[in-house]
């Protein structure tokens, strides 16, 4: 495999988890955890698990943001602490 | 926000590209689950993640008009009946539970003639009620999640 795109991916997934705990925005936290579950499933593919990218990508990055977005809307858009 | 968003070209791209393609592609990965990754579950996600995006694009009454709330809770009974009612029937057949190589597909080979076996026949129903399960229980999670409210009411 292509070491170098895995390596990538890993700094992203370690950068876009890092920001959603980092920033104060609910919604650009609920972003950023989308964008990890893609890479998550990117990398699962890479390592030749497309079962679990599969399923990681449609709910990770699919679904989940949609349900969190939607928690989101039924409470304060921003962080308390 | 479940407001109708105006741009025409998100709507085109939604509907006439984005979601006949994931739904196409969850009846891909739910057919050839057995020979290829995937499966029922996986399947489930996908469909339920199309009919969502469509649900999104549109506007609220549109896009519930044809998987209402009791239709999509009919449909994740229904799998639930389909997956637990084969593996019953296996155990009236004479085998144990889930065990759908005894019980006689055949008939359906004689109506339908495609040429499986009985434990593929059988293992596709199962996956059929594993994708009808996920894909109703998904949707009305997000259907309840995404209700329209008034938002002042949970303010502060």
């Amino acid at each position: 495999m292509v070491w170098e795109l895995e390596l990538a991916l890993y700094g992203l997934l370690v950068l876009t988890s890092v920001i959603a705990l980092w920033v104060r925005d609910l919604l650009a936290a609920v972003a950023s955890l989308t964008v990890y579950s893609f890479i998550a499933g990117t990398l699962m593919a890479l390592m030749g698990a497309v079962d679990v990218a599969l399923t990681e990508i449609a709910l990770g990055a699919g679904v989940t943001g949609v349900m969190l977005i939607g928690g989101i809307s039924l409470m304060r858009r921003r962080s308390s602490d | 926000m479940t407001d109708r968003h105006d741009s025409v070209l998100l709507h085109f791209v939604v509907r006439a590209v984005m979601v006949p393609a994931i739904l196409l592609f969850g009846l891909y990965v739910l057919v050839h689950g057995d020979a290829s990754p995937g499966g029922g579950f996986q399947a489930g996600a996908i469909l339920a993640g199309g009919l969502i995006l469509s649900r999104l694009s549109l506007s609220g009454d549109e896009g519930r008009r044809l998987f209402s709330r009791p239709r999509l809770v009919m449909i994740a009974v229904l799998g639930m009946f389909l997956y637990a009612g084969t593996g019953v029937a296996a155990m009236l057949a004479g085998g144990d539970y889930l065990d759908y190589g005894v019980i006689a597909f055949e008939s359906i080979d004689r109506i339908l003639p495609i040429g499986l076996g009985r434990r593929e026949i059988g293992i596709f129903i199962i996956e059929v009620g594993v994708t009808l399960a996920v894909f109703g229980t998904l949707a009305l999670v997000v259907d309840y999640l995404t209700e329209p409210h008034d938002p002042e009411e949970t303010e502060g």
